[in-house]
């Protein structure tokens, strides 16, 4: 094997995707994603954290009833003259959902499909609560009852187990941008690899390629590393982008103040070479799967389920699925690790599993590419 | 010397549901071309001329038989062999996003030249093809016949001994036409070996010492243009075709 020639067709490869308008833009919006979508999150959370909703009401507010509304940093009261004009405040979104009064009847209208209904209802709970517990106790005192031998018969303490209080939000964020990550790495070996395959074989190239003295070998090596380099160093940018975001991030919303960003030097290395890992199974993938396509379009198409692979973890964390198997699902795993390793959690034995399978299975992908690109119907369809 | 010995290329279609037919769209194919001459491939579309061309070229392998280039069998060693040939489609495109210089200097890197060579060639090649004006634009701005000029150009960059040219003058104007069948009639002064395939039998019955004749896979005549037209007892390579064939003329121009 010459690596003269692989060289030069790596050399070809990169040249083509950067000179082709339409890829450029790809491959330069890809790694932004990250920071936009670091500091979407970011504005979204504080949004979801920092916004009252209106509850209007068809009575007048007792003193226990303003203190307890004050300390609820999630809603605020309005008074309205009847149910006709509470309905008609609804409608025109002046309030998020209102409590109608009748004798000693609280009735609570918030529709529960919008998150700002849902929030209505359990701030109102809370606050009807409480309002009963004062006039229970009112009671209670002018009959020379004890309160606290009534409501406070037990005695219950909260003792969280969490290390960090920050953690929810971190797993949340992290998740995130490390599937984003390993869909930035897929994206780009998409478009490298249609370009590179059925591109080639579209815009008629290949064939001329092919009377080289170069061996299908080499060519197909060329190609692979070509789209593993670009993907790899697409993927390195988007991560190391998002370490600066993060702070910059910190700085401007109260979401994201406690989380720490692991910046350690063997987290960064550890999570730069499961990049790496990702972008050369992923290059394999992408091009035994575009290998028989005929035509760029057929190439897309056949690609395009693979970008879903990295939601995987994402979604069996939310589901608090935790099997070892699923260590074993390829590009899956990848992301799953990344996640565990920007989030501390990732122990050695999970580790090894997905390094060294995703090592098995580039090799076995390898070996089946070179099988498949030495078949003319993968050359010539 | 390109020597085509008893070829055939076996295909399977589909015909139906699931069902594949196999057949041959090149059987038993034997000819050779010596060195300084110039032999027409020549038939209708679906004859199994490229098929044929991609074979010699040695991009794809016959289900039987064997080509030889200068004595030496793609079977044993393809790399060397590929580095004495050059390929010429008119179908194929090239690099639309390079320049002219950039694709010269790629595929002469790919033969292994060594980067003086390649500048001392390049020259070479751009003042033979006229290419001063627009050497250094990218291959998606050139003209049809612009871009066929450094088709051939990179072609003969590695300054090969034999020529495979699949239409090679297929939708240019006159004039870039006669520049590539210039080149080819020089080439075949300097003793290259030409195999030119093509749709326009004038065109062959010009500049090819011999022909051969080629419908549905099988030779149906070889030789010089004159001793097949005597042996059709025709005038020209045309009509001595559809004396060969019958068919419909409209299929050949």
């Amino acid at each position: 094997m010459k690596f003269n020639n692989i060289k030069i067709t790596i050399f070809k490869e990169l040249r083509g995707i950067i000179r082709d308008r339409k890829s450029l833009q790809k491959l330069i919006l890809y790694p932004l994603m990250i920071p936009l979508v670091i500091l979407l999150f970011g504005l979204l959370f504080d949004s979801v954290n920092e916004s009252t909703y209106k509850v209007g009401i068809n009575y007048a507010l007792t003193t226990e009833e303003q203190e307890i509304i004050k300390k609820l940093d999630n809603i605020s009261m309005k008074q309205y003259n009847n149910k006709r004009s509470l309905e008609k405040a609804y409608n025109q979104g002046k309030i998020s959902g209102y409590i109608i009064k009748d004798d000693n009847t609280y009735k609570i209208y918030a529709d529960t499909s919008q998150n700002s209904g849902e929030i209505v209802i359990s701030m109102t709970n809370v606050y009807l609560d409480s309002y009963n517990q004062i006039l229970g106790k009112t009671y209670l005192i002018k009959n020379n009852i004890d309160p606290n031998k009534v409501f406070n018969s037990i005695i219950i303490q909260e003792h969280t187990l969490t290390k960090d209080e920050s953690n929810v939000m971190t797993n949340i964020v992290f998740s995130m941008i490390m599937t984003y990550l390993i869909m930035i790495v897929i994206m780009v070996c998409v478009v490298v690899v249609t370009d590179a395959t059925s591109g080639e074989k579209e815009r008629g190239t290949l064939e001329t390629i092919l009377t080289f003295p170069i061996r299908t070998s080499e060519l197909v090596l060329g190609k692979y590393l070509a789209t593993s380099i670009l993907s790899f160093i697409i993927g390195l940018i988007a991560y190391l982008s998002s370490i600066p975001t993060f702070f910059i991030g910190k700085e401007f919303f109260t979401s994201y103040k406690d989380i720490t960003f692991n910046t350690n030097i063997n987290t960064v290395l550890l999570v730069i070479f499961v990049i790496l890992l990702t972008s050369l199974l992923s290059s394999g993938v992408c091009m035994a799967l575009a290998g028989k396509a005929k035509t760029y379009k057929e190439a897309q198409s056949s690609l395009q389920f693979i970008t879903i692979l990295p939601m995987i973890p994402y979604f069996l964390r939310f589901m608090e699925i935790d099997n070892y198997i699923f260590n074993l699902i390829p590009i899956a795993n990848c992301g799953g690790a990344l996640n565990d390793i920007v989030a501390n959690t990732i122990n050695g034995k999970t580790l090894l599993t997905i390094i060294v399978t995703t090592i098995i299975y580039t090799i076995i992908i390898l070996m089946y590419i070179s099988k498949q690109y030495q078949k003319e119907e993968t050359l010539f369809s | 010397m390109i020597e085509v010995n008893n070829i055939s290329k076996e295909f399977q279609k589909e015909i139906g549901k699931g069902k594949k037919q196999r057949f041959y769209a090149d059987e038993d194919i034997s000819f050779e071309v010596k060195d300084g001459e110039i032999v027409g491939l020549l038939g209708p579309n679906g004859a199994g001329k490229t098929t044929l061309l991609r074979i010699i070229a040695g991009i794809m392998k016959p289900t039987n038989g064997e080509v030889l280039i200068d004595n030496k069998s793609y079977e044993k060693n393809d790399i060397e062999v590929k580095k004495n040939i050059s390929f010429l489609s008119g179908n194929t495109k090239l690099y639309k996003d390079i320049s002219c210089i950039e694709l010269l200097k790629m595929c002469a890197s790919y033969y292994g030249m060594n980067k003086k060579d390649i500048e001392k060639r390049i020259n070479t090649v751009v003042k033979r093809f006229d290419m001063s004006s627009f050497k250094n634009q990218r291959i998606g701005n050139l003209s049809t016949g612009q871009t066929q000029r450094v088709g051939v150009a990179r072609c003969i960059m590695h300054d090969p001994h034999n020529y495979i040219l699949d239409e090679a003058t297929s939708g240019l104007d006159i004039i870039s036409s006669q520049v590539i069948l210039d080149f080819i009639k020089e080439e075949r002064t300097k003793g290259k070996c030409i195999i030119y395939s093509t749709h326009y039998m004038e065109e062959a019955e010009n500049i090819c010492d011999r022909v051969v004749l080629i419908n549905k896979g099988k030779i149906v005549a070889i030789g010089t243009p004159k001793e097949i037209e005597q042996d059709t007892k025709t005038t020209n390579i045309r009509d001595a075709f559809f004396t060969l064939i019958g068919g419909n003329k409209n299929e050949i121009q």
